[in-house]
């Protein structure tokens, strides 16, 4: 990943192609990308550990259940909150935090991102990332506002 | 089928999916929707809600990898990531308004477009120096790894791209797909990015994309745990396992067997369409 690792070291990049140059920054590259890489593992990992947890509650307890999709008829409507709210009532409950732990994965690793423009006073990529990160608050909690 | 027949049997199934998403490059999605739809009777609905949680699960999990190698270009990932997330919402509220058999006739298309750009890689394009005015006023120029040392590439054409990445946010978001193919299309062909950072670059968007819908169908009551939870797991750990067999083995025959069977899901999917049994 190139770049909230693009450090104030780094020339403008409209040099032609110069091999092995800019040591500095991919340096400072590296850590973020490889923080970045950390954040996305340990999420990805949590999230799987927790459906892992709810599928087994599930199957211990539910696994006699009968189950149809064939119609659209929406049983667990609610967003986020109401999911936390539910997570520790049945193996159902826990499924679904592992997968808002799943959705909640990449829109933590843009706060991150902008958290890395800020360091770095990249004020043009602050605004971008703000607006990135009200547009996937916006899918997330702002649902209610669509229907 | 009863409750743990039907997880089982989905936990499989999409640790199939997802072992040949990643050994064909195809991603999860593409596979899941046919998968959930056509044998195990889940409504299309249901099917893009899940798929879309599967989409993130792989897309998290290749892009830890991906990213420690230094391809990705986070600024072309979130500069473009503006149109993809908007995209994505804009699909989300149009999904609202539209027929299972449209949503099914849009994942038809992406479906043949996938199994043709599988068995029909691009022609890598001569690096493009011409400085660009947008590309350099957000400074998208950059370098990557290459077996010579670090090589300077220049971004083009950025208008162009946001909008192919909007059409791409709403495809992903209308039927659960990553859409991978249509953002390596815009990065690569459209703004010249070199390929294996536009396949990197577009891992990255993908998981982002697809969470500003899922946020939307999470609270639609479209991702059902008892579907969701199974299906992102056994992708997830489909993935990964494609993505380390993936260096050791050969993929030609595979993809050709992959775009067949995607084919084949695809006219079925349009049978039933016509039948009228969606």
């Amino acid at each position: 990943m190139s770049t909230p690792g693009n450090t104030p070291t780094t020339p403008p990049r409209s040099s032609p192609p110069s091999p092995g140059n800019q040591p500095g920054a991919t340096v400072h590259k590296k850590d973020l990308e490889a923080s970045l890489a950390t954040l996305l593992t340990a999420g990805t990992a949590l999230a799987a550990v927790v459906l892992v947890l709810g599928i087994a509650w599930y199957l211990l307890r539910d696994s006699a259940t009968v189950l149809q999709f064939a119609t659209f008829e929406p049983r667990t409507k609610g967003g986020v909150l109401s999911v936390l709210r539910h997570a520790w009532s049945s193996g159902a409950g826990l499924m679904q935090l592992g997968v808002v732990l799943l959705i909640l994965t990449p829109i933590t690793r843009v706060f991150f991102t902008l958290v890395a423009f800020l360091i770095k006073r990249d004020w043009m990529y602050v605004v971008v990332t703000i607006i990135v990160l009200g547009v996937l608050l916006y899918g997330l909690f702002g649902e209610a506002a669509l229907e | 089928m009863t409750a743990s027949w039907f997880i089982l049997l989905l936990c499989a199934a999409s640790l199939g999916a997802g072992f040949l998403g990643a050994l064909t490059g195809l991603g999860g999605g593409v596979v899941i929707v046919p998968v959930l739809v056509l044998l195990f009777g889940v409504n299309m609905r249901f099917a893009v809600g899940a798929s879309l949680v599967a989409v993130i699960a792989t897309s998290s999990g290749a892009a830890a990898a991906y990213v420690r190698e230094g391809f990705t270009n986070i600024r072309v990932g979130i500069l473009l990531e503006v149109a993809t997330v908007t995209g994505a919402i804009a699909g989300a509220i149009i999904a609202g308004y539209v027929s299972n058999r449209t949503i099914a006739i849009i994942f038809v298309f992406a479906l043949f477009w996938s199994a043709y750009a599988t068995l029909r890689p691009p022609k890598p394009l001569p690096p493009d120096q011409e400085p660009d005015a947008i590309s350099k006023k957000f400074r998208l120029d950059s370098t990557y790894p290459t077996k010579e040392g670090m090589v300077a590439y220049k971004v083009h054409h950025v208008p162009v791209g946001g909008v192919l990445m909007f059409g791409a946010g709403m495809l992903s978001a209308l039927v659960g797909v990553g859409s991978g193919i249509v953002k390596v299309f815009a990065m690569d062909r459209m703004m010249r990015l070199p390929f294996k950072v536009s396949t990197t670059t577009s891992n990255f968007m993908i998981g982002v994309t697809a969470a500003a819908s899922a946020g939307v169908y999470l609270h639609r009551g479209q991702v059902e745990p008892e579907i969701a939870a199974p299906v992102a797991l056994g992708a997830l750990a489909g993935s990964l396992a494609g993505a380390r067999v993936l260096p050791r083995i050969k993929t030609k025959a595979l993809r050709w067997v992959f775009a067949g069977l995607v084919v084949f899901a695809g006219l079925e999917l349009l049978r039933r369409v016509w039948g009228g049994a969606m």
